[in-house]
C-alpha cells in the first residue's frame, strides 16, 4: 500500500541497510581514533605490530568515507520515498546493487588496511604506494555510490514524468543535487585512480606525477566537505522547522542556496594545495576567491535558519530581542543534537575561512589546526545532525519510537560529544598554532623545547578523545535500541511546510541544465589551463614508497 | 484604460498591507556571526603578521 507519510516498507529496508553499515563503522572508526589519541599522547604504545598510520588510516576511511557515504545513501533514500512515494522498481533495484558494489569495495580496502598493505591514509597521498586491490576497493565504493545516486536520480526523472510537476518536493530536490555534486565531484578521483594509482600500484608504470594526482584528489576532496555536509542542511531546512512547531522560511532560498554549493564548492580545490609548488599564483587566487564565494549560500543557511527559529518562537508567544531562542524544544533529541551541530558549525566555519586564506594558511597548513577544523565540521556538525536524524528515522524505518528516557539518553550523547570535542578539537587548534604537525605519531624530536610544550595539549586530545570514545559507546546503545528493542509504535518523519508568505519557487531552480552547464563552464575555468600545465611541463614523476 | 489602473490600485494595495514577520533577533544573530567570522580572521592574520 501506498502512504505518502511514511517510508515503504522495502525502501526501509534498503535504508536500514545502510545505517546497519554505518553505525557499525562508527564503532570500528571510534576505537581506532581512541587508540589515535592516546597513543599521540604518549599515554600507551601499540601492542601486536598494530602502526599508528594503520588506526589513523582506518580511522579516516571508516568515518570520513564509509559512515558519511552509507549514512546519507541511506537517509537520502528514506526521505525521497517518504516525500516522492515508493522507489519504482527500476531505481529499486539498482539501488541494492550499488549497496552490494559499495560494500564489496569497503570490504576489499578494510581488509587492505587491516592486512597493512594501504596504510595511506585516506587521502591516499601517492608517492605512498598501498596494495593495487586497496584501489580497487576504493574504485568499486566509488562506482556503488554511483549506483546509488543513479538510482535516485531515475526515482527523480520517472516522479517528475508521471506527476508532469514542475517543482520536485524540496527534500528530494536536495538529495538530488547532493548526488549531482557527487557525481561531478568523483570524477576527478576516478581519473586519478583508474588512470594513475591503479596502473602504478600494478607496476604496469613505474612512475606517478604526484602534483596531478594531488589536484585531481582535492578536485574531488573539498565538494566531499559538501557532500558531507548538504545532507545536514537538509535536515536543517527541510526536517528542523517541523520538529520545532515552524515553517520552512523559504523554499527558494534553500533551493537556491543548494544551486550555489553545486556552482562554487567544486572549482576550489587549490585551496588545500596553497602551499604546493608547482601551480601558478594566479589559479591559487581565482580559486581562493571562488572558495570564498561560498560564503554566500552558507549566511544565507544562516539567516534562514535563524529566522524560522524567530518565526516559530515568537508565535509561541516569545517576547524580547532573543526570547524564541529560548521557546526553542530543547529537550527533544531530534532537535537537540542537530541544533548543537548548527551552533559549532560557527566556530568551524570560521576556521574554514581561516584555512582558506593564502596568508593564514601559511600558519596552519598540515598543523593540527587543520585536525581540529575538520572534528568541528564533519565530526560534530554533521555527526550530531546525523545522530539526532537517526533518533527519529531508525524507529521510523523499523516501527517503534523513541521514548521519553531514549530522549534523555541521547541528549546525555550529545552533551558529552561536545564536551569530548571542545577539549579534543580545542587542543588541536591551539597546539596547531603553536606548529604541533597533524598525522604524526608520537614523538618529542629528540627532546625539543618547542615539541615537549605541545605534550599537555596532546594530553588535552587524549582527554577529549576519551570523553568522545565514551559518547561513541552511548550512541551504539540508543541505535541499538532504536533499531532492535525500543517499544514497537509509530515515529513520525518530520517533513517540514513552507511558510505561507513565503514567495513561489521559480521554477528555473530546478533547471539542471542551466545549472550544471554553469557549473561546468567554473569548473573548466578554474582548472583546464592549471591541468594542462601540469601535464605539459610535468615534474620528474615518482617511483612509489612503502614506509610502513 | 479604466480596467488598467483599476489593476494597479490592486497591485499597490496588496503592497502595502502585506507586513512581513519580526526579524529584528534573526538580523542581530546574523551580524553577531558574522562579526565573529571577521575577529576570528584578523586574529589569526594577527599571528601572521607577528610570524613574519
Amino acid at each position: 500500500m501506498k502512504n505518502e507519510l511514511v517510508v515503504d516498507r522495502n525502501d526501509a529496508k534498503l535504508s536500514m541497510a545502510h545505517l546497519y553499515i554505518a553505525f557499525a563503522a562508527v564503532l570500528l572508526g571510534g576505537i581506532a581514533g581512541l587508540l589515535q589519541t592516546l597513543v599521540r599522547s604518549g599515554t600507551i604504545q601499540l601492542p601486536a605490530g598494530i602502526g599508528y598510520y594503520q588506526l589513523l588510516t582506518a580511522h579516516g576511511i571508516l568515518l570520513a568515507l564509509v559512515f558519511t557515504t552509507y549514512f546519507i545513501i541511506g537517509f537520502f533514500y528514506a526521505g525521497m520515498s517518504r516525500t516522492m512515494g515508493k522507489f519504482y522498481d527500476q531505481p529499486y533495484r539498482l539501488g541494492w546493487l550499488g549497496y552490494i558494489v559499495m560494500t564489496i569495495g569497503t570490504a576489499l580496502t578494510t581488509v587492505m588496511v587491516l592486512l597493512n598493505e594501504g596504510t595511506v591514509l585516506y587521502t591516499f597521498y601517492a608517492p605512498l604506494k598501498a596494495s593495487p586491490w586497496f584501489y580497487i576497493g576504493l574504485t568499486l565504493f566509488i562506482v556503488g555510490t554511483w549506483l546509488a545516486g543513479g538510482a535516485m536520480c531515475h526515482q527523480y526523472y520517472i516522479w517528475k514524468k508521471v506527476t508532469h510537476k514542475k517543482i520536485s518536493p524540496l527534500f528530494s530536490f536536495m538529495a538530488v543535487m547532493t548526488m549531482v555534486l557527487w557525481f561531478v565531484a568523483t570524477i576527478g578521483v576516478a581519473v586519478s585512480v583508474i588512470f594513475q594509482f591503479i596502473p602504478w600500484s600494478f607496476g604496469w608504470v613505474d612512475e606517478i606525477n604526484i602534483l596531478l594526482s594531488r589536484t585531481l584528489f582535492w578536485y574531488f576532496g573539498h565538494p566531499l566537505v559538501y557532500f558531507w555536509l548538504l545532507p545536514a542542511y537538509v535536515c536543517w531546512y527541510v526536517i528542523i522547522p517541523e520538529i520545532i512547531g515552524g515553517k520552512i522560511f523559504s523554499d527558494s532560498l534553500a533551493r537556491l542556496s543548494f544551486v550555489l554549493f553545486l556552482l562554487f564548492s567544486i572549482p576550489v580545490g587549490f585551496h588545500h594545495q596553497l602551499l604546493e609548488s608547482g601551480i601558478s599564483p594566479f589559479w591559487k587566487y581565482l580559486q581562493v576567491v571562488l572558495t570564498f564565494m561560498v560564503i554566500v549560500p552558507s549566511l544565507m543557511t544562516a539567516f534562514s535558519l535563524f529566522a524560522t527559529f524567530e518565526i516559530a518562537g515568537r508565535k509561541k508567544g516569545a517576547k524580547g530581542l532573543f526570547g524564541w531562542f529560548r521557546a526553542l524544544p530543547w529537550k527533544d533529541a531530534r532537535f537537540f543534537a542537530p541544533m548543537v551541530g548548527m551552533l559549532i558549525f560557527i566556530p568551524a566555519g570560521a576556521g574554514g575561512i581561516i584555512n582558506a586564506s593564502n596568508q593564514m594558511n601559511q600558519i596552519v597548513h598540515n598543523t593540527l589546526w587543520v585536525t581540529g577544523h575538520f572534528h568541528l565540521t564533519v565530526a560534530s556538525s554533521v555527526a550530531l545532525t546525523f545522530f539526532g536524524i537517526a533518533y527519529w528515522l531508525i524507529p521510523h524505518l523499523t516501527g517503534r519510537v523513541l521514548t521519553g528516557r531514549m530522549h534523555q539518553i541521547a541528549n546525555l550523547q550529545t552533551i558529552l560529544w561536545a564536551v569530548g570535542m571542545f577539549f579534543m578539537s580545542g587542543a588541536m587548534h591551539t597546539v596547531g598554532l603553536l606548529g604541533a604537525p597533524r598525522r604524526t605519531a608520537y614523538t618529542t624530536y629528540q627532546e625539543h623545547p618547542d615539541a615537549l610544550g605541545w605534550i599537555p595539549y596532546e594530553v588535552t586530545m587524549a582527554v577529549g578523545g576519551s570523553i568522545l570514545f565514551i559518547a561513541i559507546l552511548l550512541l551504539i546503545y540508543i541505535i541499538t535500541d532504536l533499531a532492535f528493542f525500543a517499544p514497537k509504535g509509530k515515529e513520525d518523519f518530520p517533513i517540514g511546510e513552507v511558510a505561507e508568505a513565503a514567495e513561489k519557487t521559480p521554477v528555473i531552480l530546478e533547471n539542471w541544465r542551466l545549472w550544471l552547464g554553469i557549473a561546468t563552464v567554473l569548473i573548466l575555468v578554474a582548472y583546464i589551463v592549471p591541468v594542462i600545465h601540469m601535464i605539459e611541463h610535468a615534474p620528474p614523476g615518482s617511483p612509489g614508497y612503502k614506509f610502513w | 484604460m479604466g480596467v488598467l489602473e483599476e489593476k494597479k490600485e490592486t497591485v499597490r494595495k496588496v503592497v502595502t498591507t502585506k507586513e512581513g514577520p519580526n526579524l529584528k533577533g534573526t538580523m542581530i544573530a546574523v551580524m553577531l556571526l558574522g562579526g565573529f567570522i571577521v575577529l576570528s580572521w584578523f586574529s589569526v592574520y594577527w599571528l601572521y603578521m607577528v610570524r613574519l
